[in-house]
């Protein structure tokens, strides 16, 4: 067998090959030791089990959660011989690994954007209720996403539900979940609200969704946002930036719209309502009518005594000034040729009266004159 | 894919208006013109809710990830 002889450059240049014809890409867990940034953009760790350990190397802007010596973590990249300073694993992305690793990232990391504001109250914002536009971001193929629309279609109608399907799971989760708020964010026509959602899982299955990408886009959303992810005891970190979280699938379709059969009972009761308020308009109306008329009646019957009264006066008066009524008292009223005797100068000896007394009439000739 | 049947039909606004007529009809100066006027309409509105909510569907469009 013929030796081989390569120059160094030759020599790393053909395991790089090696390394690429057999590991593409490739992921590889292990414990995170010596890691340290510099210059504020490259980061050395080394990964470690019980008897090994490799050099590993990537930028700050793949570290998608605050790593420390001591996490377990799993890196995805590619295998490198470099030409100066040997060998090591160029990362492309690290995901925390088991529970521990993964709780202790998801607190540094929650620790640094609650320091930001990102889950602070003031910025939560009201969801329209209900909406009329809502965008999904699931995946297609979840139960999250039957049970949303089975839920969603049972209550509510009249709803457009514009659905972006995304892994929810795994190393590529995070982008499409980002490239999908970045999506719905930039439509002309946005949705009302942004339901983000998926089932229960384990943590590292939740993973995606505690990331700070992730929790960024969520928190950054023009769009209001809901966020369910199903599980109950830790929340993840999207839910803590989302303007509304709710506990499942199945919660986050109750809290968006109200019930139809709530709403077709409300606008029956509805119904007797506004027949019970016309009915009192009337009475009311009636009743002040019934008021008007007795007053018109009162006014008319107080006119007509009032006139009666004055009458009554009147008549008095009249009576009082009745001639007859001096005659009782003993005069007489003479006439002569039907014309009042006033004064003496008006007869003559012969003349032919007529005294008209109280009861009764007479006639008399004068005899002499004084 | 389902379409909506009833886009026109803009729940929200109608409803607003509904509980602004139940309003008014409470209040003591509407006069009975207005009243009757105001109960034609809120009957109206309650029969297009009723039948909006019952015969109306929900329309899901989908897009999957690059």
């Amino acid at each position: 067998m013929e030796l081989v002889e390569l120059s160094v450059s030759q020599f790393v240049d053909s395991i790089n090959q090696t390394f690429e014809f057999a590991y593409p890409i490739i992921s590889v867990i292990g414990e995170v030791a010596n890691f340290k940034i510099s210059k504020g953009t490259w980061v050395y760790f080394d990964l470690k089990d019980d008897n090994s350990s490799i050099r590993c190397f990537t930028s700050v802007y793949k570290l998608t959660f605050p790593v420390e010596d001591g996490m377990i973590i799993k890196v995805v990249g590619q295998p490198k011989l470099h030409n100066s300073y040997g060998f090591s694993f160029n990362v492309q992305s690290i995901q925390p690994v088991g529970e521990g690793t993964i709780k202790k990232a998801i607190d540094l990391l929650e620790k640094k954007l609650m320091a930001e504001g990102l889950f602070d109250d003031k910025r939560k914002r009201p969801i329209p209720y209900p909406p009329k536009k809502i965008g999904l971001i699931t995946s297609s193929e979840s139960a999250a996403y039957a049970d949303f629309i089975k839920i969603i279609n049972s209550r509510w109608v009249g709803l457009e539900i514009v659905l972006y399907s995304v892994l929810v799971q795994g190393d590529k989760a995070p982008a499409e979940i980002c490239a999908a708020i970045k999506y719905f964010n930039e439509l002309a026509e946005a949705p009302e609200v942004l339901v983000i959602t998926r089932g229960g899982g384990s943590s590292e299955d939740l993973w995606a969704f505690s990331t700070e990408e992730v929790t960024r886009a969520v928190a950054a959303s023009r769009v209001p946002t809901l966020v369910a992810i199903g599980h109950e005891i830790d929340l993840s970190l999207a839910e803590k930036a989302a303007d509304k979280r709710a506990s499942t699938p199945s919660n986050a379709a109750e809290i968006l719209v109200p019930d139809k059969k709530d709403s077709i009972n409300n606008l029956a009761q509805n119904y007797d309502q506004i027949q019970y308020l016309l009915k009192n308009i009337f009475i009311q109306y009636k009743k002040e009518i019934s008021q008007i008329a007795d007053n018109l009646e009162k006014e008319v019957r107080d006119k007509i005594q009032k006139a009666s009264t004055s009458i009554s006066g009147n008549s008095s008066l009249l009576e009082a000034l009745n001639p007859k009524q001096i005659l009782k008292r003993g005069y007489s009223i003479i006439k002569l040729n039907d014309e009042l005797v006033k004064k003496a100068g008006q007869l003559k000896k012969g003349s032919a009266l007529d005294i008209q007394f109280y009861d009764s009439e007479a006639k008399v000739i004068i005899n002499e004159l004084k | 894919m389902k379409k909506t049947v009833s886009n026109e039909i803009n729940y929200k606004d109608l409803k607003t208006e509904l509980d602004s007529i139940l309003f008014s009809l409470q209040s003591d100066t509407i006069d009975v013109d207005e009243s009757l006027i105001k109960y034609e309409r809120g009957r109206e509105i309650i029969n297009l809710l009723t039948d909006y909510l019952k015969n109306a569907e929900n329309s899901i469009t989908k897009i999957n990830a690059k």
